[in-house]
C-alpha cells in the first residue's frame, strides 16, 4: 500500500463511516466500512482509487447496507412499504444542546426515520450523485431512483414541517 | 429536488464525518487482513480480456460526439467551473530530484475554492493545517490550540516555496496557463471521460518555475480531476507535484482562515506575540533553516 493510497483512505474514511452509520447504525457500520474498503483495495490495480475510488466506495457501501438489511429483515421492504419498525439509527447525543445544532438534530432524526433505500438515495443525492449513479448504487432503474428521491423528499419535508409546528 | 434540502443534508453529513476519528479504522485496514489473496492471475487476465473486448465493442457502437479540440477553450471552461463556490479536495504528492535523503514523497491534502486554499496533513501524525490569506501572510495551525502567522514582509524564500508547492489556487493557476503557456490537447478518443491538456512554458524574460503541467479535465463536469506540475527550483532541484481530486464538498468560509482550525482557548504566535514560541514551532516543523531565518 503506498502513501497516496493511505492518504485517500484517511481522507475518505470519516465520510464513509458517517454514511454507513446513517444506513445501518453505529454497531454494524465499522464492519461494513472495513469490508467495503477491503474489497475495493483488493482490486486496486483495476481502478484509479484517488480519482474514482470514492464513488465506487459509496456504491459498495450502499449495496452492502441494503444486502445486510434484507438478510436481517427479509419480510420488510427497504423502500418504505412498511415504515414502522425501521429504527432511528442515529443515537441521541445528550450534549447537543446548542441552538445552532437544532436543525442538525432535526435533519439527522428525520433521515433516520426514512426507509433505507430512500435514506441512501437522498444522502447520495446530497453528496452530488446523479440519478444514473443513484440507480447504479441502489441497483434500480433511473426512473425508480427518481421515485425513491421524490418519496424521500416528501417524507423528510413532512417530518421537518411537523417538527416546526410543535 | 430542493437545493436547500440537499444542502442541509450535506451539511449534516459533513458534521457527522467531522466528529469521526478515522485512525482506528485505518489501523484495522493496514493489518494482515488486507494481504493480497492467493494468486488469481488467470481469472484476472480473463477479466481484463473481457473488459477490453467490451470496450472495443462499445467504442464501435458508441454514438460519436464532436470532441472539443481547442485546448484553451477546455482550460477556460474548467476555470469557469472552478469559480463556483464549491470546495474541492485534492491529494498532493510531491517528489523531488535529486531525491532527498530521508522521508518518502510528501503527501498532503489541499482544499480549494476559487482562488482560496488551505492544506493539511494527510497521513497519520500530528494534525496541522496551513494557508495563505489575501495579504500574503502564511498561517499554520498545529493542533486545535496553537497557531502561527508569518507576515508577507518577513516571509523567507523557502517558506514561500513551500506554499507554492502545497497550494492550489485553481482559478489563477488556469489563468496563468492560458496566458503564459503553450497548450496542446492529447487525443484520448471519443469514449474517454477526460481531456488531457499539456501546458509548456513559453520563452519569456521572467523564467517561471513551472516548466510543464499536465491536466486531466472531466469532459462532462469540466472539473480539474488531476494535475501534474513539473517545476524547476533554485539550486538545481526539480519537483513533480501531483494533485488528484478526491472529493467535492461544502466547507465553512472560516476554514480558509487560521481561526477556522482552532478551538478556544487558543493562542496565535506572531512576530509581536511570543516570537520565541513561534520560532520553536517552526524549527520543529521545518528544521534548521527556520532557526537560521528567524532572528527573534
Amino acid at each position: 500500500m503506498d502513501s497516496t493510497e493511505d492518504a485517500w483512505i484517511l481522507a475518505t474514511l470519516p465520510r464513509a463511516i458517517a454514511y454507513a452509520r446513517s444506513l445501518v447504525g453505529p454497531g454494524d457500520a465499522d464492519d461494513l466500512v472495513h469490508d467495503c474498503y477491503c474489497r475495493l483495495l483488493a482490486k486496486r490495480s483495476t481502478y484509479n482509487l484517488p480519482a474514482d475510488g470514492t464513488r465506487l466506495l459509496f456504491r459498495s457501501l450502499t449495496r452492502a447496507a441494503i444486502d445486510r438489511h434484507r438478510r436481517a429483515r427479509p419480510a420488510v421492504s427497504i423502500e418504505g412499504d412498511v415504515v414502522v419498525g425501521i429504527a432511528d439509527v442515529r443515537e441521541a447525543r445528550p450534549d447537543d444542546a446548542a441552538i445552532g445544532r437544532e436543525m442538525a438534530d432535526r435533519i439527522g432524526q428525520a433521515l433516520g426515520l426514512l426507509p433505507l433505500a430512500q435514506r441512501a438515495a437522498l444522502e447520495l443525492a446530497a453528496l452530488g450523485y446523479s440519478r444514473d449513479e443513484l440507480a447504479d448504487a441502489l441497483e434500480v432503474t433511473p426512473g425508480h431512483a427518481g421515485v425513491l428521491l421524490h418519496r424521500a423528499r416528501a417524507a423528510l419535508q413532512n417530518h421537518l414541517t411537523n417538527h416546526r409546528r410543535e | 429536488m430542493s437545493d436547500e434540502l440537499l444542502s442541509l443534508i450535506r451539511s449534516h453529513l459533513d458534521r457527522e464525518s467531522e466528529s469521526i476519528d478515522p485512525r482506528a479504522a485505518f489501523a484495522r485496514l493496514r493489518g494482515p487482513e488486507l494481504a493480497p489473496p492467493a494468486r488469481r492471475a488467470d481469472r484476472r487476465m480473463a477479466g481484463l480480456a473481457l473488459l477490453a473486448a467490451a470496450l472495443m465493442v462499445a467504442a464501435f457502437f458508441w454514438p460519436s460526439t464532436p470532441a472539443r479540440a481547442d485546448p484553451a477553450a477546455i482550460v477556460a471552461d474548467a476555470r469557469g467551473v472552478h469559480h463556483q463556490p464549491l470546495d474541492r479536495v485534492y491529494i498532493i504528492e510531491t517528489t523531488r530530484e535529486p531525491a532527498e535523503d530521508g522521508p518518502p514523497p510528501r503527501i498532503a491534502r489541499v482544499f480549494t475554492r476559487g482562488d482560496r486554499f488551505w492544506v493539511e496533513g494527510a497521513l497519520p501524525g500530528p494534525a496541522w493545517a496551513a494557508g495563505q490569506d489575501e495579504s500574503g501572510s502564511v498561517w499554520m495551525a498545529i493542533g486545535p490550540r496553537r497557531g502561527v502567522r508569518i507576515a508577507a514582509d518577513e516571509m523567507p524564500r523557502w517558506l514561500a516555496g513551500w506554499c507554492d508547492l502545497h497550494s492550489l489556487r485553481v482559478e489563477p493557476f488556469l489563468d496563468d496557463l492560458l496566458r503564459n503557456y503553450s497548450l496542446t490537447r492529447e487525443d484520448q478518443g471519443p469514449t474517454s471521460g477526460v481531456d488531457v491538456i499539456t501546458a509548456k512554458r513559453r520563452p519569456a524574460p521572467f523564467v517561471r518555475p513551472l516548466v510543464r503541467a499536465k491536466l486531466e479535465i472531466d469532459r462532462e463536469s469540466k472539473v480539474l480531476r488531476r494535475a501534474v506540475l513539473e517545476r524547476e527550483l533554485p539550486g538545481g532541484v526539480n519537483t513533480t507535484t501531483t494533485y488528484t481530486l478526491i472529493d467535492t464538498r461544502n466547507e465553512s468560509d472560516n476554514r480558509y482562515e487560521l481561526e477556522g482550525h482552532l478551538t478556544a482557548p487558543f493562542e496565535v504566535y506572531t512576530k509581536s506575540n511570543e516570537p520565541g514560541r513561534r520560532r520553536e514551532i517552526l524549527e520543529r516543523l521545518f528544521g534548521p533553516r527556520a532557526k537560521l531565518w528567524l532572528k527573534n
